[in-house]
């Protein structure tokens, strides 16, 4: 793959992984603290999964960029400081409210379902076969967060209230997903990848009609609060300082 | 106080097709939709399943073996006839229910007698039996997205970090090692 065309592939596998290392951190948070022990499983399940997402688009990157596949992903995940991350600012908010969970999981997934139908055509073959790889992963988590959507959203007075609140607070975040990628031009030129803002239209086909069967409102007009992948909240310093504690406390130690 | 609980379902599964569908738990879920995915977070290992089934825990009707021998002598020459009911058997001394096969009954209590006639034998210890229409089966069709493989997937396993030997090391390099942990 030529240079420029090769940086471009590799900031654009930065971003997916980013996205999918720091949403599986938030969810690994609920470990020991989901309402219902079997569901404490499944999404301990769930964020181990996309854990796995993470390390596939790493060792991506690290081919793409003649690193070695085995090392890089630790070096990028534990080296890096806030700024350096190219994760969109909704997967890096507080886990909030089961609620807030479990519709930032469900939008995330109906879109990575929508890319990830697009990737697995891309002219780029280890791309495409990475795609495919997660897609049957990612159609059974839009499965089990499609079905506690409706769950919730039909469920009590309260438990309606939560899930519209979350609505609320993941939609206008949940938009940077669209957003096209910094150098995603020239990939999308070679048929690597699909246009950002193309995912729209699909996107709403899958999630719209399932929150309007489960009484929630998606709000109209709203806008991510980051211009670009390089913004970040206080939040993901935070979730880094954690993430990173013991890594850098023992530089020298990294031997996992 | 009032009860929190979910219902209770009963959890089924074949592992490869030669061997049978077993009895392997119990999870709780708001209905059986749910139900079905918890029971593949909570018992299946990836790949190794094939099928699943969940059902409702009062639409699965158990007896001992001890319980079923003064049914024994009335239930020879008994007609099959009604809904189809699923034959789970424990042998004694051993832990897993097996599917053994399949007889009708108009109730419960008139499948018992059928599965008796069909697969009596002084060593079962438990009798389980689950009408078909109250399963909610996994579709084989989408066995992969279901019990696709995390065989790459080492970080899942505990042996993966070596946490113990690590921690030794730094508190070595601290100075604070104690002679009996080297």
């Amino acid at each position: 793959m030529k240079t420029e065309l090769g940086s471009a592939l590799g900031a654009y596998l930065l971003a997916l992984a980013d996205d999918e290392l720091i949403l599986a951190h938030r969810n690994s948070e609920w470990c020991g603290h989901a309402p219902i022990l079997e569901e404490d499983i499944a999404f301990a399940n769930l964020a181990l999964d996309e854990m796995g997402h993470a390390l596939i688009w790493y060792r991506l990157l690290a081919d793409v960029c003649g690193e070695d596949p085995d090392r890089y992903p630790d070096q990028l995940v534990y080296t890096r400081t806030a700024p350096e991350f190219r994760n969109v600012q909704l997967v890096e908010q507080p886990k909030g409210d089961w609620a807030y969970t479990l519709v930032r999981q469900f939008v995330f997934d109906a879109f990575e379902a929508v890319r990830l139908e697009r990737l697995v055509e891309s002219s780029y073959p280890p791309l495409a076969q990475a795609a495919a790889k997660i897609q049957g992963e990612e159609f059974y988590h839009l499965r089990h967060t499609r079905a506690w959507v409706h769950r919730l959203g039909l469920g009590t007075k309260e438990s309606n209230r939560r899930m519209q609140a979350a609505v609320e607070a993941v939609w206008p975040d949940a938009r940077q997903l669209i957003a096209p990628m910094e150098a995603e031009a020239p990939l999308v030129a070679e048929g690597i990848v699909p246009p950002s803002g193309d995912l729209e239209a699909a996107w709403l086909e899958r999630v719209r009609p399932e929150f309007e069967a489960a009484e929630l409102a998606l709000p109209e007009d709203v806008h991510p609060r980051a211009d670009s992948r390089r913004d970040h909240t206080e939040s993901l310093r935070d979730l880094l300082a954690e993430l990173q504690h013991v890594a850098r406390a023992f530089p020298e130690m990294m031997a996992w | 106080m009032s009860d929190t609980q979910w219902t209770r379902y009963y959890v089924f599964k074949k592992d490869t097709e030669k061997t049978p569908f077993e009895s392997c738990g119990t999870v709780h879920a708001p209905d059986a939709e749910l139900a079905l995915q918890n029971a593949r977070d909570v018992f299946v290992r990836r790949p190794n399943c094939l099928e699943l089934w969940a059902v409702p825990a009062d639409q699965v009707y158990t007896w001992s073996g001890d319980e079923v021998g003064a049914l024994l002598e009335s239930s020879m020459g008994f007609e099959d006839e009604g809904e189809v009911y699923h034959v789970f058997l424990k042998e004694r001394r051993k832990t897993q229910h097996l599917l053994a096969g399949s007889v009708r009954g108009v109730t419960p209590e008139h499948a018992l007698r059928a599965a008796l006639k069909a697969f009596f034998s002084a060593e079962i210890g438990v009798w389980r039996l689950v009408p078909e229409r109250a399963v909610l089966r996994s579709e084989r069709s989408e066995q992969p997205s279901w019990f696709g493989p995390a065989y790459d997937k080492l970080y899942r396993q505990p042996n993966f970090y070596h946490t113990d030997s690590l921690m030794r090391e730094i508190r070595r390099r601290r100075g604070e090692s104690k002679p009996d942990e080297d």
